[in-house]
């Protein structure tokens, strides 16, 4: 174990921020704290980083209370704006290094490196402000990392990110949990969420629906998601046993079924032992629980 | 380097090159240049052409050594007919035409304008004719040149003599006024200075705050040293700026006017050296 937040309550008055929150996370994984806004997932984060004080529980790192740990050993990105305005690119990555305890030669190696995977090379003069904002979330990513963190927080890294450059985040996350650096990162857009944790905790007004692996909250659903290519009917499929929701895709119907038993007669009845284009069987996306657990669509 | 060295250099860096900081070094020399080098500024500026005036001489002596021209006035001697300088005055040839005679052994003047003179420059010509009215009269007396000099540029010599001995440093109303005068500018000049860079201070943990590179920083070191830091980095940027003044300030006062303001700011710190060094002499009986 890692991290452990052990029945951690943050109270503002009578305002409960986060309530009686636990959960772990173990060395070199990927976790996700999600939920909507105001949810309590900045909160977490501070208190984590002992940017606040937790009203009651306890927040450890390697059995170590988290506030009398060596800070180097963290690194972190906040939602927005982390960075100095008026600083070069190449000036605040080595600040932010050295503020974490390396030294400029250190440091030379990984800078080059992260301004050629992020695409910087002709913005390392720039000073951040005159930057995209596409650019200056991957300058402050990655000043959150450049000192080589055990622990790295991120706070909505893919916030302002292109298609391109949200796949460069995801690759360089991928790499610092190869290298053996335990994440913790907040998102609202689940499918990063779902393609890069390996356990996540979902909150809802402070409080934690779920906590444990993806696999495990997606078996609580089960596979009722039954996507066909037919000619069937969307009548006729709509009567079968076992189906409780149907909608028309563009060339496709997605079945929502009370539980996965139901699939084998609805094959056999759609295919009639002949070939058929499409049948597929999945769990629930993280969208579509996430969803379901804070509260319908309008979320 | 440790962090709070870093951050320190990060500010000082970061607002030396301040175009801001630059700024308030050209405005502070421009202040200080303009107040004491106000007389030249003014000259360079506001400098009129001299007052023209004419003497029309109807006594017997020789006049010409009266009247001396100044950069204020210039007189000049023309040898025509009354009426035809009368009507140089009014075509502005000249500004004032004065007719000077014989009225019972004392020098009579008339001073003859089209546009009335200002204030200034009636006294000027008053002052110089009741000086040349002196030396007419001296003159009459038959003394030589010598004696007349003498009694026409004799003056009292004064001094002062502080019988109360707990005022002993003995300095006049003038030099007190003028301490004041100078304590209240210092004052202000303090007052000005620390309010710039408390505010400095201030806006910049503001607009920290106002980003998350705040809490970037504080999750790496203590809020203490982030501020110690603040407070170390203003007071070195402040350093830099009075010793940027000093130098630009100091090159001007010795470049400038033959280095007479420079003479006089020695002076005053010499002047200020004594009365430190008093005030010290004092304390320590």
């Amino acid at each position: 174990m890692t991290l452990s937040i052990n029945q951690v309550t943050k109270r503002y008055q009578n305002f409960v921020a986060v309530d009686n929150l636990t959960f772990t996370i173990e060395k070199g994984e990927i976790f996700g704290l999600i939920g909507q806004n105001g949810a309590g997932k900045t909160t977490t984060f501070r208190m984590i980083l002992d940017l606040q004080e937790t009203t009651e529980g306890t927040i450890m790192w390697n059995g170590t209370p988290i506030n009398s740990i060596n800070r180097d050993l963290l690194g972190y990105l906040p939602e927005e704006r982390g960075i100095f305005p008026s600083m070069t690119v190449e000036d605040q990555l080595y600040f932010f290094g050295e503020l974490r305890g390396k030294n400029r030669k250190e440091l030379r190696k990984e800078v080059e490196y992260w301004i050629e995977r992020f695409e910087l090379e002709d913005k390392r003069k720039s000073k951040a402000e005159t930057l995209s904002k596409g650019n200056q979330q991957k300058v402050q990513l990655i000043a959150s990392f450049i000192h080589q963190p055990e622990f790295l927080i991120l706070d909505e890294p893919f916030s302002g990110l292109d298609p391109v450059n949200k796949d460069l985040l995801k690759s360089a996350i991928l790499h610092l949990k190869n290298n053996g650096t335990t994440i913790l990162f907040s998102s609202h857009q689940m499918d990063n969420v779902e393609e890069l944790c390996d356990h996540l905790c979902l909150l809802k007004r402070g409080v934690s629906l779920f906590s444990g692996s993806l696999l495990d909250l997606k078996k609580q659903y089960g596979k009722t998601k039954l996507t066909i290519r037919t000619d069937v009917p969307k009548e006729v499929l709509g009567k079968l046993d076992g189906v409780k929701d149907i909608q028309v895709g563009k060339d496709q119907f997605i079945l929502t079924l009370e539980d996965e038993s139901h699939a084998q007669s609805i094959f056999d009845f759609v295919s009639n032992g002949k070939y058929i284009e499409k049948f597929s069987l999945d769990y629930l996306t993280l969208d579509e629980i996430f969803k379901d657990k804070v509260g319908g669509p309008n979320v | 380097m440790s962090k709070f060295w870093l951050l320190v250099k990060q500010l000082y860096t970061q607002k030396v090159k301040a175009k801001s900081f630059i700024f308030s070094i050209v405005l502070y020399v421009a202040v200080i240049s303009g107040v004491m080098f106000w007389s030249d500024i003014k000259e360079a500026f506001f400098q009129s052409e001299p007052l023209q005036v004419a003497i029309l001489n109807e006594t017997e002596a020789e006049m010409e050594s009266f009247f001396k021209s100044t950069s204020d006035i210039e007189f000049s001697f023309p040898k025509e007919e009354t009426a035809k300088v009368e009507q140089q005055v009014i075509d502005s040839e000249y500004d004032a035409a004065v007719f000077v005679k014989d009225q019972d052994n004392s020098l009579a003047a008339e001073i003859a304008t089209f546009e009335p003179l200002t204030f200034n420059d009636q006294q000027s010509i008053s002052s110089t004719l009741q000086y040349a009215g002196k030396i007419y009269e001296v003159q009459q007396l038959n003394l030589t040149a010598e004696q007349a000099e003498k009694i026409l540029e004799s003056e009292t010599i004064i001094s002062a003599k502080n019988l109360n001995i707990e005022s002993a440093s003995g300095k006049s109303e003038d030099e007190k006024a003028a301490g004041i005068g100078a304590s209240f500018l210092v004052g202000f000049l303090i007052y000005s200075f620390v309010m710039s860079f408390l505010s400095m201070i201030t806006t910049d943990v503001a607009s920290e705050k106002g980003s998350r590179v705040l809490e970037v920083l504080l999750a790496s070191i203590k809020p203490s040293t982030h501020f110690m830091a603040k407070l170390t980095g203003t007071f070195l940027l402040a350093l830099t700026q009075i010793g940027a003044l000093l130098v630009v300030q100091g090159l001007l006062f010795m470049l400038i006017d033959g280095g007479s303001k420079w003479d006089m700011v020695v002076d005053i710190a010499n002047e200020l050296s004594l009365a430190i060094l008093d005030t010290l002499f004092h304390f320590s009986y």
